[in-house]
Parts: C-alpha cells; structure tokens; sequence
C-alpha cells in the first residue's frame, strides 16, 4: 500500500504544473454556468475539466520519458496503475466537491432555483460521467500512449457531454428523469450513494482492465 | 568472487531483431564495458535486465537474484542511468528528490544534498533548464543517493563534450572505490571504456562476440595488413572484417591464428574501436 501510495504521490507532483490549468479551466465553468443563467452547466463543465485534467497526466509523462522512469523504480506495474487510478479519484472527489460548491453558489448569487433532486442528480450524473470518462480512457492511455490514442479516445465522451447539455437544456432532462423515478424523490439520500457506487464500480473495472492491459506491455 | 551481474542464455526476439543467447557475468567490484554498435542489442538487453522488456529465454541474475521473481529487491540495490533525463521538466533539482526518495528504503538525502553540491547543481534549477551534461549528473545524482550497489548506465556519455565524459568517468571511478559497488556501462564511445573498464562484453547483432578482460580482448585481436599478395584464401577466411583496397588488405586476426603468417604482414596492436569496427564488417564469433 505504501508504494501505492508513493505512486500516487509522483502523479501529483507530475500533474503539478498542469493544475494552475484546472483553476482555469474551473473559471470557464463558472463564466458558462453564469452566461447560461444555470448553475448545473458550471456544475457538468466541472467535471468535464476534471477529466481533461485527469488525462493530462498522461502526456506530461510521456513528454518526460518517464516510462523509463517506471522501469527503474521498485514498483510493480500494478501498485503504479492503483496510483494513477487513486489519483484520479482523489481529483474526482475534490472536483465533485468544487461541482457542488460552485452550483449552490451560482445558484445564490443569481437567484437561481435549484432543488435538492436536481442538485443531487445533476451532481452524481457528472460524477458518473467522469468515471466513466477516465474509466475508458485510462486504459486506452497506458496501452496505446495519449499522444496515439487522445482524439479517437475523448471526442465521444465530449460528445456524451454535449449530449447530456443538450438534453438538460431542451427537456428539463434531469427534472423529467426525477419524475419517473418517485424512488429517489422520496428517498434522496440514495442518489449519491448510488452515484458513489456506479462511480466507484466504473473506476475499479477499468483499474483492472488496465492492470491486465500494462502486465504484458514492454516499458 | 560473487557476481554482480549474470546473464545467461537471454534470448529476446521481435520482428527485425534477434537477442541470441546473450551470456556474460560482471564480478562485483569493477566495471563492465559493454560495447556494440547501434541497433547491436545493448539497449535491449539492458531493458531485459530491468524487466522493462520480457525475456524470451535465460536467466538474469543481480546478486543472486533473478530479475523477474525479484525484481522489487533487487530495484532498491540497483540505480539507472539512460541516454536522456526521465523526469519531469517542470521539476526544480529539489522536487526531482521529493518524487522520488518514498521508493528507496535507503534514500539519503544527506548524501543527495551533497553529490548534488559537488556536480554544482542549483536545487532550485528546473529540469528543463539543465544542459545535457547536468541533466546526467543530476541522474547520477538520484542514482548514487540509495545507496545502490550496481549502477546501470545506458549511453551516458552520446552527445557529451570531452569535459563532461572526463567528469564522468572520474565520478565513477570514485563510486566503485569502495571495491562492494559495480558499474555496467553501455557505449559506443569506446575510448572512454579504454580509460575506465575493467572488463568489456562485446555484442553485435544480438549475438556476444566477445567477453572477459579489457586487457584480454587487446591480447586476443591483431591488427593485420600486408599487400594484396600475401592474402592467401585461408588467411580471407580467418580474417575478420577484411577490407581490400588497391594499396593492399587489412583486417582483424584473432591472435591464436597469427602464427605462420606469411612475411611481409604487419601487425598490430588494436584498440577496442578498430575491434568494435573490423566486427561490424563481418565478424567470425569466437
């Protein structure tokens, strides 16, 4: 666990560089959010940016060889593919917090109605989003290489995004999704408990398919 | 005398090249040369000691260790050093130390701090504004703070003035002082390997052609030339790299096949460049 741990260490100071970019990124959300008079499109572009900063670790790598890096260290393949995956959760988390964060804000500054459901939905739907964004990317980085593989990888989770916008704008997709699920409605507490779980459940999967992918891979 | 490093029978093959039972041992203590042109296999091999490229066949031992099975212990005794820098440009000297020391049981930072003082690195300097000379020693610096016993090196000194290699050189001289620490050291550079290595593996095309004593491969080659006349056909099939021009011939004799040599040949001592060229042109494996 400690050399886990130790790996994860390294993403971050690897991704160091990179997360003045993510309080950029973080700031655009806002402006979108506050353009489109809505806080749950700060709260999505959010997470969006977080899986842009999430991959980004993976060219900072491989502009600095550190393949090699990997090679000579005393850590297995896997206890270094569980700290790119627990680097990643810890940046999911904190960004889920910021999500919220700054939509309860928005929402208070611009006089914005934003019930609980939609609050709750809007904040695990984007959370699941994100796993599932680096849950499918992950592995298809440490396989092929970012530089290889970033475009035909990312196009079609920008596009789930866009989709998801898209939907909430023309149909109060969300509210009307609520309605179907009375379940939840009335028992609130178990959306992000689910949305945690699904989130998890995605993020594990891919940790093992990459695991399986990297073993046989020559560094 | 205990190994440091054994490799025995590695066989690596891909589409266009060839590992061939590639076998040689480095006594703990001294330093290896090891020695081929591009594309000979040094580099493969070395990934195959470091498990970063998996063996096909062989055994692969670091102080008795096999380098698969135990590859996490025998990381923590072994330190690297390639032809380019593998951290992070963004990291200052210090940060370089923070990523990395949680790895190694044995970290000292003392002694970090102190090699990084003697090679004049600024701690606070990024690793993309080090010139290629201290971006090695800024490697070399992080490879000899564990306190590791056999260091690697692949290619450290391509691109490096002649000032830079001398440093180099001189820094491991003093490393392996100790007489416990070891040095197996890739090159193509072979002058710097004349001045510095205690023994030379030779390898080309993937197979090794020569291994044992610096001293050893001087005696074991000669340097023959003579005029076209006195090439017989027994002496074209001995001879090693031969190259006829319309001045005469000249090639590379292995030292057992000098004896009855026609007169009028002249022989010479060669230096591990000549070896290294004449084998390259056609080599007669030992």
């Amino acid at each position: 666990m400690n050399r886990v741990l130790t790996a994860m260490k390294l993403d971050f100071f690897t991704a160091k560089s990179s997360l003045k970019l993510v309080a950029i990124l973080l700031l655009i959300g806002v402006v979108i959010g506050a353009l489109a008079h809505g806080p749950i499109y700060t709260m999505i572009f959010t997470m969006i940016f977080a899986v842009t900063s999430c991959g980004s670790i993976f060219p900072t790598h491989e502009r600095s060889h550190s393949d090699k890096l990997y090679g000579i260290l005393p850590v297995k393949k896997s206890e270094m593919i569980a700290g790119r995956y627990l680097y990643a959760l810890i940046i999911g988390a904190v960004c889920t917090a910021i999500s919220g964060i700054l939509g309860l804000a928005l929402a208070r500054i611009m006089n914005v109605s934003l019930d609980s459901f939609t609050f709750w939905a809007t904040l695990m739907l984007a959370f699941i989003y994100f796993s599932f964004a680096v849950g499918v990317s992950y592995p298809i980085y440490l396989k092929f290489s970012f530089a290889k593989a970033y475009l035909f990888t990312m196009l079609p989770m920008y596009l789930i995004a866009v989709l998801i916008l898209f939907l909430s704008k023309q149909t109060s997709f969300i509210s009307d999704f609520g309605r179907l699920m009375q379940f939840f409605t009335n028992n609130q507490i178990l959306i992000p408990v689910l949305g945690i779980l699904i989130g998890l459940v995605l993020l594990a999967m891919s940790a093992l398919i990459a695991n399986l992918l990297y073993k046989r891979k020559e560094i | 005398m205990s190994n440091a490093l054994e490799v025995q029978n590695l066989c690596k093959t891909y589409s266009d090249f060839t590992l061939d039972s590639v076998s040689f041992s480095l006594p703990a203590g001294y330093i290896m040369g090891f020695v081929g042109q591009n594309g000979a296999g040094k580099t493969t091999t070395i990934r195959c000691i470091l498990n970063m490229a998996m063996r096909d066949d062989g055994v692969i031992k670091i102080y008795g260790l096999d380098n698969v099975r135990d590859e996490l212990a025998i990381k923590q005794e072994l330190a690297v050093v390639f032809d380019e820098i593998f951290f992070v440009e963004a990291w200052t000297v210090k940060e370089v130390e923070k990523a990395i020391r949680g790895f190694y049981s044995q970290w000292d930072s003392r002694l970090y701090g102190e090699y990084i003082k003697k090679f004049d690195l600024s701690p606070e300097k990024r690793v993309k504004e080090l010139s290629r000379g201290m971006k090695l020693k800024l490697m070399l610096a992080v490879a000899m703070s564990h306190n590791a016993k056999l260091l690697i090196l692949d290619e450290p000194t391509s691109g490096l003035d002649p000032v830079a290699r001398d440093e180099l050189l001189s820094i491991l001289r003093e490393y392996i002082s100790d007489g416990e620490k070891s040095v197996f050291f890739s090159t193509h550079v072979t002058t710097d390997l004349e001045r510095i290595a205690d023994y030379i593996t030779l390898i080309d095309h993937g197979r090794i052609f020569y291994t044992g004593t610096k001293d050893g491969l001087l005696e074991d080659f000669c340097i023959v030339k003579g005029s076209k006349s006195n090439l017989t056909d027994d002496m074209k099939r001995k001879i090693i790299g031969l190259s006829i021009t319309s001045a005469g011939f000249t090639g590379m004799l292995p030292a057992s096949e000098l004896k009855g040599l026609p007169g009028g040949i002249v022989t010479e001592s060669p230096t591990i460049d000549e070896i290294l060229i004449h084998i390259s042109k056609g080599g007669n494996n030992l």
